[in-house]
């Protein structure tokens, strides 16, 4: 699995890095008070879940992979969900 | 200062309350507290943080805020002359009137989310700053930021205090009324803390903005009208008879 992703902005395309998205669900969940190990727990989940949504896919947008990754997030999380929804709206 | 009458005091007063009551209803210090609570609550020791970090803050904003109008007033003190009062009062109403236009038309953009009018380069900015804020001095700093960068809504109405305060209020009266008007236009940041301190969900606070904010635009909007109607009475029309 070695998909490229499109940023929204710039129209920059990079390599999909996992470790990012990690990172951005994990704040999502803290920012909501989630458990630190339950924040982890569901990271990696997500994660997983968009990685094998990416599996046969080359190249994607990175609102597609908020998009998956927020809905996913909700199953687990829903204030979480929202909050990572918001990442890059609230200002 | 113009030998005003006791009711033209009062309604001085009045008015400075109303206008810190606007100001208040201004969201941008609200979203970078709001993203500053959002990163102090993933660290370790996240209460100590979020309480530290935010109380820096809405000390940044508070002294500035203060200092603007105490700068304001100063500056009116002394180089408006009495005479000019009224010409000053008929220049900001219209420049009020103008921003209250702007506010209903342009303040958020649309969209979900609570995004404000200020340049895209600009709020990345702001928001890298929160994400990168981990000491008070750094917080304080983020809370003048703040209030320069929302200046073009709000200088108006510090504006007016300024010239409510030069004009009717005694001297050593200034520093009460420039306090009130700082903790009511910082009540919002306050009470967000209290909340997150309290246990409340950043999420809940931000669903409230985000689901108020059309309204939050107008009242803005149109208590500037308001504000604006109420110093044209009160200090042009009423104000040129004493």
């Amino acid at each position: 699995m070695s998909a490229y992703v499109v940023k929204h902005h710039t129209h920059d395309s990079e390599v999909f890095d996992v470790v990012r998205l990690h990172g951005s669900v994990l704040r999502a969940c803290m920012a909501v008070r989630a458990f630190e190990g339950e924040s982890h727990d569901i990271a990696e989940r997500v994660c997983k879940h968009v990685i094998n949504w990416l599996e046969n896919k080359t190249e994607v947008s990175s609102e597609d992979i908020r998009r998956i990754c927020s809905s996913k997030l909700a199953m687990y999380h829903p204030e979480a969900a929202y909050m990572y929804e918001q990442e890059g709206y609230i200002l | 200062m113009l030998s005003a009458t006791p009711d033209l005091i009062l309604s001085g007063i009045i008015l400075v309350a109303f206008l810190a009551v606007l100001h208040a209803s201004f969201q941008l210090a609200t979203s970078v507290l709001t993203l500053i609570s959002g990163h102090s609550l993933m660290h370790e020791r996240a209460m100590h943080r979020l309480l530290t970090l935010n109380i820096a803050y809405i000390l940044g904003v508070v002294s500035m805020t203060g200092l603007i109008i105490a700068g304001l007033s100063a500056a009116a003190v002394l180089w408006l002359p009495l005479e000019y009062v009224h010409t000053a009062w008929l220049v900001l109403i219209t420049i009020a009137l103008v921003v209250g236009l702007l506010v209903m038309t342009a303040y958020y953009r649309k969209g979900k989310g609570t995004r404000l009018w200020i340049p895209r380069s600009f709020a990345t900015y702001l928001e890298d700053r929160a994400k990168k804020t981990k000491n008070v001095v750094e917080a304080g700093a983020l809370g003048v930021i703040s209030v320069v960068a929302e200046l073009p809504f709000t200088a108006i109405l510090m504006a007016m205090t300024s010239l409510v305060l030069a004009s009717y209020i005694m001297l050593e009266d200034f520093m009460p009324i420039i306090a009130l008007y700082c903790l009511v236009a910082t009540l919002p940041l306050v009470t967000m803390t209290i909340l997150l301190a309290g246990g409340h969900k950043l999420s809940r606070i931000q669903r409230w903005r985000e689901n108020s904010k059309l309204f939050l635009q107008y009242a803005a909007g149109t208590g500037m009208f308001a504000a604006a109607i109420y110093a044209w009475v009160n200090f042009v029309l009423l104000g040129a008879q004493i």
